[in-house]
């Protein structure tokens, strides 16, 4: 059982209209991983972690979890959204986001139990946003606000999770709470993938890295991947000032 | 007085008017509970162009039901006539929207007017069959609500309320996140289109009593009255279902008073409480951001004061206006910076305050020398610095400090105070 690749993809195309978002990608990523998606804008990184979630229409080709249809097994993937994706105005509050993360575990006719309101309150103290729990989403700062929703992921006690650019804007003490999260959801056993911007930083937080732009460029452990050849084929030249140096 | 009595007590008496607020009642609920979702999903122009769609649903429902019944239940036939029509809005709407160059409010637009137009034709062409006149569908009659047409409207409200507490967590999960409502599975395309036709629903059980544009306003302004009163969403439903049955109450006095049209005076109450609330509200209201504005002490005029109570100056002497140098003055009290005001207007700063506004004098003798070291005359650089001075981040300071390779005294021969730290 352990050998069976916790994301496994296989010849994955899909387009939009008539625009090819991702053409035959096909990788294999071991349970436990924590994998940087990295690639310039509109290459198809968000989705890559859409057709994770199984509601991405597919031309062709495949896409299983854990060997099993993605959309056999739903509600095994917790999802971060980019920070720009939220009205940050709608009327919740930090614990009725972080609650949602069950939403998937109750049937329509059932209301949330007690256990549930536990592992929320456990999830929000994990990320150390109890105090802040009444506060709408609206109020708080932006590095703050990415520690919620990480909250509400860790309430969906998935196997798989995937961020899409956690990393974005957010301040030094939140990069470090998020890079100390995706370090305990490894160990945990937990496999991540993230949609990341800086390639700087790349090889700090990740195990691999996929390098994307439409077809699938390379996937390995970054400093194999990421050399300066590839990825200057990848994002056209639009490089400058390279430095991760070994 | 007691005309004020009666004025008040007078309209109970008559059973239209009592028959009115419950009518009226019932379908504000529901339109104000739904409503909250409607502006959440920023679905208002849909909820304007799905009230005017059903008309010819409506039209077509009756002349087909009183065709199969003469004179029977008609009010089940406007029902689904008007179901049907909503959906045939909703399906046309999404699929013309997919077509490149036309986006989605362009497909509403057309689609709605077209549809309107196509009932108003249907009507007007077999006017003699239909009982139903274009005018009553604009403006309603809620003094002529008959139980048939309340038993309506009880049996749509209940069924619009109990599908949104049973499935209140579907609802706001799609609206908040639809990705990760997807990623659950959720029907997200179904919950769309169950909200779209319980938005049909109460426009049809509605539009007899107050007409189309006003059920509109009773969708969309309590609940958009209460998104400024409340940050959480159950309570933003209670006070939107609160606002409309005063709507609904006041509107129908109103009418009373002014002898105007039932439908009208309820919308303009309705509109009325809104802009009440939009000025008064206590977070997001006008007059808070309005006080909250004046309530900010620029940063400079705190910073001239501290340094007038280090030279020892008079601060009523400075170029300030009066209100501001109060308010400064309040925040630097708040903030423990002052001991004290003097006679002669001498603020007496705490240690605190005095260690602050040795900063913005090393601040401003530091630029002074920086400006004078590139080359500036000691008088421009003594006048640009009484600016420059607010920008006193210690990073620069201490690269100044550096640069000037750590002067003890200033370009005058006054000595810079060294950084003392707390």
């Amino acid at each position: 059982m352990s050998d069976v690749p916790a994301i496994s993809i296989r010849n994955l195309t899909v387009s939009y209209g008539r625009k090819p978002v991702l053409v035959d990608v096909s990788l294999d990523i071991p349970k436990g991983s924590v994998v940087g998606i990295l690639g310039p804008n509109g290459a198809g990184k968000s989705t890559l972690i859409k057709s994770v979630m199984g509601f991405v229409p597919r031309d062709f080709g495949s896409v299983h979890l854990f060997g099993e249809r993605v959309d056999h097994v739903r509600g095994r993937v917790a999802y971060v959204p980019q920070r720009g994706q939220i009205d940050w105005n709608f009327p919740v509050t930090v614990r009725d986001v972080v609650t949602m993360g069950r939403y998937g575990f109750v049937p329509w006719y059932r209301s949330l139990s007690r256990n549930d309101h536990a592992i929320a309150e456990a999830a929000l103290e994990d990320v150390r946003m109890t105090a802040f729990k009444d506060r709408q989403i609206g109020q708080l700062s932006g590095g703050q606000q990415q520690r919620v929703f990480m909250a509400r992921a860790l309430a969906q006690e998935s196997d798989i999770l995937l961020l899409d650019e956690p990393f974005a804007g957010v301040d030094a003490a939140t990069e470090r709470a998020i890079a100390g999260l995706l370090n305990q959801s490894k160990e945990q056993g937990k496999t991540v993938m993230v949609v990341h911007h800086d390639l700087e930083t790349a090889a700090e937080f990740f195990d691999r890295v996929i390098v994307v732009n439409r077809r699938l460029f390379a996937y390995g452990p970054p400093r194999e991947v990421m050399v300066p050849e590839l990825l200057v084929e990848v994002y056209g030249g639009k490089l400058r000032n390279l430095s991760w140096n070994t | 007085m007691t005309a004020l009595i009666d004025a008040i007590v007078e309209p109970w008496t008559h059973a239209y008017f009592v028959k009115g607020v419950l009518g009226g009642s019932i379908i504000a609920v529901a339109c104000a509970v739904l409503g909250c979702y409607i502006i959440l999903r920023k679905m208002a122009f849909i909820g304007d162009a799905m009230s005017h769609a059903l008309l010819p649903g409506v039209g077509i429902g009756y002349l087909v039901m009183n065709a199969l019944l003469p004179g029977g239940f008609t009010s089940g036939g406007l029902l689904l006539g008007a179901l049907i029509a909503a959906v045939l809005t909703s399906v046309s709407i999404s699929a013309l929207s997919q077509v490149n160059r036309v986006a989605e409010d362009t497909a509403i637009g057309i689609v709605y007017t077209g549809l309107f137009a196509f009932g108003v034709v249907i009507l007007t062409r077999f006017q003699q069959y239909i009982n139903i006149d274009l005018n009553h569908f604009f403006q309603g009659d809620i003094y002529g609500v008959s139980w048939e047409d309340m038993w309506l409207s009880a049996v749509v409200g209940s069924v619009v309320l109990g599908t949104i507490v049973i499935f209140y967590r579907y609802f706001t999960l799609v609206s908040f996140d639809p990705t990760m409502a997807a990623s659950l599975g959720f029907p997200t395309r179904l919950i769309h289109t169950i909200l779209t036709g319980m938005i049909a629903l109460v426009c049809v059980a509605g539009i007899s009593m107050v007409g189309v544009i006003m059920i509109v306003g009773l969708l969309i302004t309590p609940a958009a009255l209460a998104y400024l009163l409340t940050d959480r969403l159950p309570r933003m439903m209670v006070i939107a279902a609160l606002m409309g049955i005063l709507s609904v109450i006041s509107g129908l006095y109103f009418s009373e008073w002014v002898n105007a049209s039932g439908g009208g005076a309820i919308m303009f109450m309705g509109f009325v409480l809104f802009l009440v609330g939009l000025c008064l509200a206590p977070r997001h209201g006008l007059l808070a951001n309005w006080m909250r504005r004046r309530a900010l002490v620029p940063q400079v005029d705190v910073e001239d004061l501290l340094k007038s109570a280090h030279e020892g100056r008079d601060h009523r002497a400075l170029p300030i206006v009066p209100s501001r140098v109060r308010r400064a003055l309040r925040m630097l009290r708040a903030d423990g910076l002052v001991e004290g005001v003097s006679d002669d207007g001498v603020i007496a700063l705490t240690e605190k305050g005095r260690r602050e506004a040795a900063h913005i004098e090393r601040s401003h003798q530091l630029w002074e020398a920086h400006l004078v070291q590139k080359g500036m005359t000691p008088d421009e650089a003594h006048r640009a610095a009484e600016r420059l001075e607010h920008l006193h981040d210690s990073h620069v300071l201490a690269h100044f400090d550096d640069e000037l390779d750590h002067p003890n005294r200033d370009t005058h021969g006054v000595e810079i105070p060294r950084e003392t730290s707390d």
